[in-house]
């Protein structure tokens, strides 16, 4: 009588785990609110990317242009730059736009390598 | 004669497991998103990237492309998301280019009478950004005067965009004549009172968007930008007096110096008194 109790209560938590997962999995997932730039598709953030340079064809600022894309990688902002060259590379961007990622790059390439002066 | 007990044991041992199920699902392996779209972006990092489409767009001058990535994030009116946003981009204190740049789109868009109509039963329009792999369905409604134009943008198999700057219709600020007073007018009204209502318009009297506006008294100074209430007119600002405080106003940096402005009172049918408003015209003559 003992044994078949603990063996229906067993079989109660596997179901209330397989029952869980499924909700907690796909049923009612954790909100994707805590969402951040990096999470999104390739091609937006290269996009992302793309309005950076945009701007920074405009505002010839690297400085501005980096904090900005240390939103899509907070370690590199050369990274993404690069990224973004290859896929419009890939798909066929328009000279134009690949001109813009590229001067952004070489921008972002001369801002990392500026040598920081050290007082001594 | 022996009852039969409810078997609470199962409800505890479903309890059980579905608890560990959800506490594992929930915090310890929750569902990692990837390849979302804008979208679904927490609220301010929709922002960060409708301030990054309005800094660009206020450097290419392409609201064509401006709307195709406006249209990724879903908004229900583009227009107004950008316009609330400016107001709330200002509050905080944010760059004056950014708030201006986001308050240009805005105005841009709603000018151009731009209805975003997503639904499938329209035409087909490949979002006009390099790079996408899906296309998106939108028409686009051009409202020129009284004729209604839709610009159907083709399909392509090619993710090319021609990068054409557009010709703004919406008045900007220039460099051309500093701005002066029009005229002005004392206002009663008693749903909105000590409010300096400021429109700035050009020399076709179309409301200018961006135009900063500098509000001065006694002790201390404020500025605030046209164009956060394109409802109303793309020109339009205001500003919520003090009582028994004397303002001066200057639309641009070397705008005309009007003023002193205080406000006046008004009185009820009854007799009983209220702090009434300005209504203040600013033209680039």
């Amino acid at each position: 009588m003992r044994q078949t109790r603990v063996f229906w209560f067993i079989i109660c938590i596997l179901i209330g785990l397989i029952a869980g997962l499924i909700y907690g999995w796909w049923g009612n997932p954790t909100l994707p609110a805590k969402t951040n730039l990096p999470t999104p598709r390739t091609d937006y953030n290269n996009n992302y990317v793309l309005m950076t340079a945009e701007v920074f064809r405009v505002e010839k600022d690297p400085a501005s242009a980096a904090v900005r894309l240390l939103a899509l990688d907070p370690h590199d902002p050369l990274r993404p730059v690069q990224e973004a060259i290859l896929t419009a590379q890939e798909n066929g961007y328009n000279n134009t736009d690949i001109t813009l990622l590229a001067d952004l790059a070489s921008a972002m390439l001369s801002w990392q390598t500026v040598p920081t002066v050290v007082n001594r | 004669m022996s009852r039969r007990r409810f078997p609470w044991y199962l409800i505890t041992g479903l309890l059980v497991g579905l608890t560990a199920a959800l506490v594992y699902t929930w915090l310890i392996a929750p569902v990692k998103y990837s390849g979302t779209s804008p979208a679904s972006l927490t609220l301010a990092e929709r922002d960060r990237y409708r301030s990054m489409i309005a800094l660009a767009y206020a450097s290419n001058g392409d609201l064509g492309r401006a709307l195709s990535r406006l249209e990724l994030l879903g908004d229900v009116d583009p227009s107004a998301a950008l316009a609330e946003q400016a107001q709330r981009y200002q509050v905080g204190g944010l760059p004056y280019q950014e708030v201006r740049a986001i308050a240009l789109l805005s105005s841009a868009i709603s000018a151009r009478g731009i209805d975003f109509l997503q639904t499938a039963a329209a035409a087909t329009v490949t979002a006009g950004i390099p790079g996408f792999r899906e296309t998106q369905t939108a028409t686009y409604a051009i409202s020129a005067g009284t004729a209604t134009q839709l610009a159907i943008i083709k399909p392509s198999s090619t993710p090319l965009i021609t990068f054409t700057p557009l010709p703004t219709s919406t008045p900007e600020p220039t460099l051309g004549a500093p701005f002066s007073l029009k005229t002005m007018e004392q206002v009663c009204d008693p749903e909105e009172p000590l409010l300096m209502r400021v429109f700035v318009s050009d020399a076709s009297s179309k409301g200018v968007t961006g135009v900063k506006v500098i509000v001065t008294w006694a002790d201390g100074s404020d500025s605030f930008f046209t164009g956060m209430y394109p409802e109303i007119n793309r020109g339009y600002a205001d500003f919520r007096m003090q009582e028994d405080v004397e303002y001066s106003l200057q639309a641009g940096d070397a705008g005309e110096v009007i003023g002193p402005i205080t406000a006046g009172k008004c009185s009820y049918a009854d007799g009983s008194p209220y702090w009434g408003g300005w209504r203040v015209y600013v033209y680039q003559p």
